[in-house]
């Protein structure tokens, strides 16, 4: 039976959609990512405390105090979830799917980008429903300048993807689980923790933004963004294509 | 006949430090079941992964049905339904979805998955449970809903590691009846690893033997019994044996007749085995002697299997030298 040259007639978007292996997988994944029990755990968490501060200080400082969460608790979350993407599926489902018609890049690049969406998701909705809310009671000042706040919720998203980005490359790296996770830990360790417990000053440490809160919504932060938005965005960039080079050649 | 995996020199070296396939040359036919038999660690395993592309041959190459084989080979592998030893699934998913899922990653569109899904289902008696969790499941029905996924693609080669591994006789017999109607009904190419000869011998119209690493034997069930075959045939007796003993002596292609306490042991000229046997047995008709027992050497598949394997082990060292020298 060829089934593929069936079903000539009626071919609609869902139709493409459902024959294209990344899109199939990729849908796979952002449907078994909301249904982890530690990231439904961390959107509630996140919801909780999001609805507690913003009725708490009723003030900028509600979203100040939620993208600290984002940035050391969620930075965490990410790197957890993302590492065992793909070294938790090795000898398991990844050896079943890659004994199918589907292609390596496929697999890492459906991978590393529901990890990403799945990040932003949660982070997007958890701040913007917060700033939203805020808004809409009136307790944001007026002269805030909206453009410097998102832009400033914008380079929060880039540093989780970052560590998104990291953790799945550490899991196309090694086949053992612990060792991608030891080796997102370091990262962490080297660019979030060190700073904040030292007070060292290092321009692309998500510290040194998330310090740099009012001046940059005040337009005040003489620094060039566009060196951190490319560390950010260039890192990941980078990351993913050592996973995938390295899982292009790799044995399973 | 058409050959439908074909492997030449096949080696794998993990960490320049295991060989676990060594320069392995195996041609599966088209329409076989072929039985890929081998001790725990022989490199079965090793040799489907290199097969199937999912590890990076050191050296040497594998062509399934004409084409050649790499880590990408997807046109290859929708042609191929795969069972691993122990199949991996997705957490939360029920048969459906998961067969469902599988069906999409092989782009089967949905008026076709939907219809081939229900069957896959039904015919792998898994319908009571088509809405439970996979992971509650137990090792058999885990190893029919993982069948069931390899044959969504209604594959021409059927790969399968170790079907019947850890299978209550209930469920070891059901699969191996599936295994042989997929080959002789269905028509598929059938590639079976195993190192349950009894299940092997059952239903494999080829074998190959590997032993650490090595392809010790490619052929028919047949070509390895003959192959092993000994020469020797014990016969038990009743009736008046002393002139019985003199007559088999007289047989041009007998070698030796030994009587021993309960049975006769006689030698035969390998090359007129068959002949000699008829001989024999006109004598017991016409000496109206009765047949007791009658041992014809190897008839077993395992028999056979531990012979070759012994036999490598003995003349494995001596070969290496030779094909050096």
């Amino acid at each position: 039976m060829d089934f593929y040259e069936q079903s000539q007639e009626g071919r609609s978007i869902r139709h493409h959609l459902e024959r294209n292996v990344f899109l199939v997988l990729f849908n796979h994944e952002i449907r078994s990512g909301f249904r982890n029990p530690l990231q439904r755990g961390w959107i509630a968490a996140i919801l909780f405390l999001g609805s507690l501060l913003t009725l708490g200080s009723k003030n900028l400082e509600a979203i100040s105090a939620l993208l600290v969460l984002f940035i050391f608790f969620g930075s965490i979350v990410t790197l957890v979830l993302s590492s065992f993407s793909i070294s938790g599926e090795i000898n398991r489902i990844a050896d079943s799917l890659l004994s199918k018609s589907v292609k390596r890049w496929e697999y890492v690049l459906s991978k590393t980008v529901s990890q990403a969406v799945i990040v932003a998701v949660v982070y997007l909705l958890g701040v913007l429903l917060q700033v939203g809310i805020l808004w809409r009671l009136n307790f944001l000042p007026e002269l805030l300048d909206y453009g410097n706040l998102f832009f400033f919720i914008m380079l929060v998203g880039l540093v989780l993807i970052f560590f998104s980005s990291a953790g799945v490359m550490f899991s196309s790296l090694f086949s053992r689980t612990v060792l991608s996770l030891l080796s997102g830990f370091i990262v962490w360790f080297l660019l979030v923790f060190l700073f904040l417990a030292t007070g060292w000053n290092f321009m692309y440490s998500p510290v040194e933004i998330f310090e740099h809160f009012l001046p940059i919504l005040e337009g005040s932060w003489d620094v060039e963004f566009w060196k951190i938005i490319l560390f950010y965005a260039g890192s990941s960039c980078v990351f993913s294509l050592v996973s995938l080079l390295w899982f292009y050649q790799r044995d399973l | 006949m058409q050959s439908v995996i074909e492997t030449q020199s096949l080696t794998k070296i993990f960490n320049q430090k295991t060989i676990a396939v060594n320069d392995l040359y195996l041609t599966v036919p088209e329409n076989s079941i072929y039985g890929f038999l081998g001790p725990n660690g022989a490199g079965k395993t090793t040799t489907i992964k290199l097969m199937l592309g999912l590890i990076r041959p050191s050296a040497g190459s594998v062509r399934m049905f004409g084409a050649p084989v790499r880590m990408d080979s997807s046109d290859v592998r929708r042609r191929i339904g795969y069972l691993p030893t122990q199949p991996g699934f997705p957490d939360a998913m029920t048969p459906i979805t998961y067969l469902d899922f599988i069906g999409k990653v092989f782009g089967i569109p949905r008026q076709v998955r939907i219809p081939r899904i229900t069957e896959l289902i039904r015919s792998v008696d898994l319908l009571p449970l088509s809405s439970s969790e996979i992971k509650r499941f137990s090792t058999g029905e885990i190893t029919r809903i993982a069948m069931a996924a390899c044959l969504i693609n209604d594959p021409e080669l059927l790969i399968l590691d170790e079907p019947t591994l850890g299978l209550d006789p209930i469920g070891r017999a059901s699969t191996v009846k599936l295994i042989t109607e997929l080959g002789n009904r269905e028509g598929k190419t059938v590639f079976v690893s195993s190192h349950i000869l009894a299940d092997i011998e059952r239903f494999c119209t080829h074998v190959g033997i590997i032993n650490s690493g090595k392809l010790i034997f490619n052929g028919t069930v047949t070509e390895v019994k003959k192959l092993i075959r000994t020469n020797t045939v014990e016969l038990q007796v009743e009736g008046k044996t002393e002139s019985f003993l003199s007559e088999l002596e007289a047989i041009p292609h007998i070698t030796n007749v030994q009587s021993l306490r309960h049975a006769i042991r006689i030698s035969i000229d390998p090359q007129y085995h068959s002949e000699t046997l008829l001989d024999i047995f006109k004598i017991l008709i016409e000496r109206n002697l009765e047949l007791v027992s009658l041992n014809l050497g190897s008839e077993t598949l395992e028999e056979a299997f531990l012979d070759l394997l012994e036999e490598e082990k003995s003349h494995g060292f001596l070969r290496a030298i030779s094909r050096r020298a």
